[in-house]
């Protein structure tokens, strides 16, 4: 007999609960900060397809590579991602997650531009061969103006219920259990594929969310790859002085120090200016256990903070350190306000980097 | 626009030690007020002074290691609080000063201070002071008895119901004065009621977890319903032996002291159940009539033991659980090809 324990060991509580600040921009169109004459023909290619059955699985991959199509989820060439799954009977799953307060660059498009995320679907599912389809969409709205639909195109949406991080077991972008393969990809980049298949055009922009409590019009853009971060905080305006200034998400983005250097990537996600009171407030850990609740991952992040710290490796390699996937909810929930996930973070980058000959 | 990079999550929540601190400490002051109304302004003064012996204590011990002292960590303050409350309103401040300096000098710094401490600073003050002074420390006042300021105490004092239930008697008081705390006993464990909305309070702000506080409870309850040690059906003796003696207050306050005690909820649990028992047998075959100090003093030093227990048991569900989830690393492999190709920063900077 097997003793569930679920309760007691606080399986209700995993993740954070994080006020979501998507609106209003979920709801408005799509602005564009497009520089002139940017725009770029696949000059390989003779004449763009008119339908998806002209179009052959090898092409698409292809295509995909011609357009130099990056996954705004992981940053990676899309080709290579769809490439390493064709003939494998793998599950397709389209990430439109936005997990993170303030951004909606992925959900975003989604809903504006459903014709086109739709397309380019149904072209990723037919290079790689997909047995399944389906859209993840992050269940916790609850400030949506916008109605989110159960099936975009015959294809399902499905709305991850539960705490913020949404996607815990999903942090790696192709993930193979007990012999099924699940690709994800970025919903952005579906409309990439879509535009380079159907109109012949490379990827020269990304979406991407301009918001934070300093900026007076926050949007969802699609911007030019390589445009400055001070240009496009310019374009919406800052209410305040803001005292950071972070590329990605509000948990787990990276604060810049210089908007002027900060450019565009096909990777990037949201630009956020942040006013936050500062004051350092510093603490010791009481061990209180939040963390330990928090984490989506079933870890000890207190115990690991501790065992990295006195430099206990065999500890920590017991403490399970590389199932983290940084999604910040020790760090953020955390009373003492150390940098817990920061420093499980680091010491993984350090081991894998020690490891290697 | 230059910024000076910080660190991430670039939100916080509003929670800090500050915080919670502040929940025991709010929560302690509900309890001197009810020692106020049934004892007089002397509760009060026991409290002060108990506070500002602990702190002024902790404050010289971090800063003789040779740290900046952080004027918003509470913990000295609540270790101050609770230390008078587990006394007579009657004692002598020489006992609450000595308990006081044992709690911070003696069980909390040498250990490395706050965060650090192997025993719960409050218990083990209480437990010097029980040992050193046990005659002073269970004669207590009845309520409304006025205790004067300084000199000799001239209170009509008389042992507890937690004497009564040593001694093998079924106390006479009646349910609505235990829950009021219309009784002689601990100035601060006796407000049965108002320790019950402390307890609900510091429940609903997640301050305390249920799996330690009323788990603790629960386990002493029953036990104390199938055995129970006086002449009575189980229902009153349970009721007695919770409700009656500090058990309750211990539960509420140092019981759930979050430095001392399992940091995985399912340590927890097993902390407040083992707590239960150890508290049922302390109180059973221990040589004071009040022994849940003791007992917590015990406990804190399994703590270490039951929190690897739980951690060993996750370990296990967590490699069942995501062990077999293979992922295929895809940062490696060919390029766009061409003249450019993808810049390696910008292939790291996306993704988790």
């Amino acid at each position: 007999m097997k003793l569930n324990l679920k309760g007691l060991s606080g399986h209700f509580r995993q993740g954070i609960i994080l006020e979501q600040h998507k609106e209003p921009i979920l709801s408005q169109e799509i602005e564009k900060l497009i520089t002139p004459g940017k725009v770029q023909v696949i000059r390989e290619l003779e004449q763009p397809w008119n339908d998806i059955a002209e179009i052959s699985p090898g092409e698409i991959v292809q295509v995909a590579r011609l357009a130099r199509i990056v996954d705004e989820r992981d940053g990676l060439p899309l080709f290579r991602k769809l490439k390493l799954c064709a003939g494998r009977q793998a599950a397709l799953r389209v990430d439109a997650m936005d997990d993170e307060p303030y951004i909606s660059s992925q959900l975003g498009p989604l809903l504006h531009m459903s014709r086109e995320c739709a397309g380019g679907l149904a072209l990723a599912a037919k290079a790689v061969g997909a047995v399944s389809q389906e859209i993840l969409v992050y269940g916790a709205l609850t400030d949506l103006e916008t109605r989110v639909p159960k099936t975009l195109d015959g294809v399902p949406v499905r709305r991850i219920l539960g705490r913020y991080p949404g996607k815990p077991l999903s942090a790696q972008s192709l993930v193979e259990e007990n012999g099924q393969v699940t690709l994800y990809v970025g919903a952005c980049a579906l409309i990439h594929l879509y535009r380079a298949v159907y109109e012949g055009i490379k990827q020269t922009t990304a979406f991407l969310t301009v918001a934070g409590n300093c900026v007076s019009a926050p949007c969802n853009m699609e911007v030019s790859l390589g445009t400055t971060a001070t240009e496009i905080l310019d374009r919406c305006g800052l209410e305040a002085e803001p005292t950071r200034v972070v590329v990605g998400g509000s948990v787990t983005g990276i604060s810049v120090a210089d908007t002027d250097e900060v450019k565009v990537s096909a990777a990037t996600r949201a630009i956020l200016a942040l006013r936050e009171d500062e004051r350092d407030k510093k603490y010791r850990c009481v061990g209180c256990g939040r963390c330990v609740e928090a984490c989506p991952m079933d870890l000890n992040p207190m115990l690991l903070y501790k065992t990295i710290n006195m430099n206990l490796h065999s500890r920590a390699e017991q403490l399970d350190y590389k199932m983290c996937i940084s999604c910040m909810c020790c760090s953020y929930v955390c009373p003492a306000k150390l940098d817990l996930a920061g420093r499980i973070s680091w010491y993984r980058r350090s081991r894998k980097e020690g490891s290697r000959p | 626009m230059k910024l000076l990079p910080k660190k991430a999550p670039h939100i916080r929540s509003d929670v800090s030690n500050k915080t919670v601190m502040g929940d025991a400490v709010v929560t302690l002051a509900a309890l001197y007020f009810m020692a106020m109304c049934y004892h007089g302004y002397r509760a009060v003064l026991l409290g002060l002074l108990s506070v500002a012996v602990c702190w002024g204590a902790d404050a010289l011990c971090v800063a003789l290691r040779g740290r900046r002292v952080n004027l918003r960590d509470f913990s000295p303050v609540v270790t101050g609080m609770i230390i008078p409350l587990m006394m007579p309103a009657n004692i002598p401040y020489h006992v609450v000063v000595t308990a006081g300096l044992f709690a911070i000098l003696v069980v909390k710094q040498p250990f490395g201070g706050l965060g650090s401490n192997l025993f719960n600073p409050a218990a083990g003050g209480i437990a010097f002071a029980t040992v050193c002074w046990s005659d002073l420390m269970f004669s207590y006042p009845l309520p409304s008895s006025g205790i004067n300021f300084f000199g000799p105490v001239s209170a009509t004092t008389s042992s507890s119901t937690a004497y009564t239930l040593y001694v093998g008697g079924v106390p006479i008081e009646d349910a609505t004065s235990v829950l009021l705390g219309q009784l002689a006993g601990p100035m601060g464990a006796t407000g049965v009621l108002v320790i019950c909305a402390c307890l609900l309070y510091l429940l609903v702000r997640g301050t305390v977890r249920y799996q330690q506080s009323l788990l603790l409870l629960f386990t002493a309850a029953v036990l104390n319903f199938l055995f129970p040690r006086v002449a009575a059906d189980g229902l009153t003796s349970a009721f007695y032996e919770v409700m009656a003696t500090p058990v309750l207050f211990c539960a509420a306050f140092m019981f759930t002291d979050p430095v001392t005690s399992p940091g995985r909820n399912l340590g927890k649990a097993l902390y407040g159940v083992v707590g239960g028992v150890v508290m049922f047998l302390f109180s059973r075959f221990g040589g004071y009539e009040q022994t849940t100090v003791f007992a917590i003093l015990l406990m804190n030093a399994v703590s270490p033991v039951l929190d690897s227990l739980a951690e060993w048991k996750v370990m296990k569900e967590r490699r069942m659980r995501y062990g077999r989830q293979v992922s295929i690393d895809l940062t490696e492999g060919e390029g766009f090809g061409g003249e450019e190709d993808v810049p390696a920063a910008q292939a790291q900077e996306g993704g988790r």
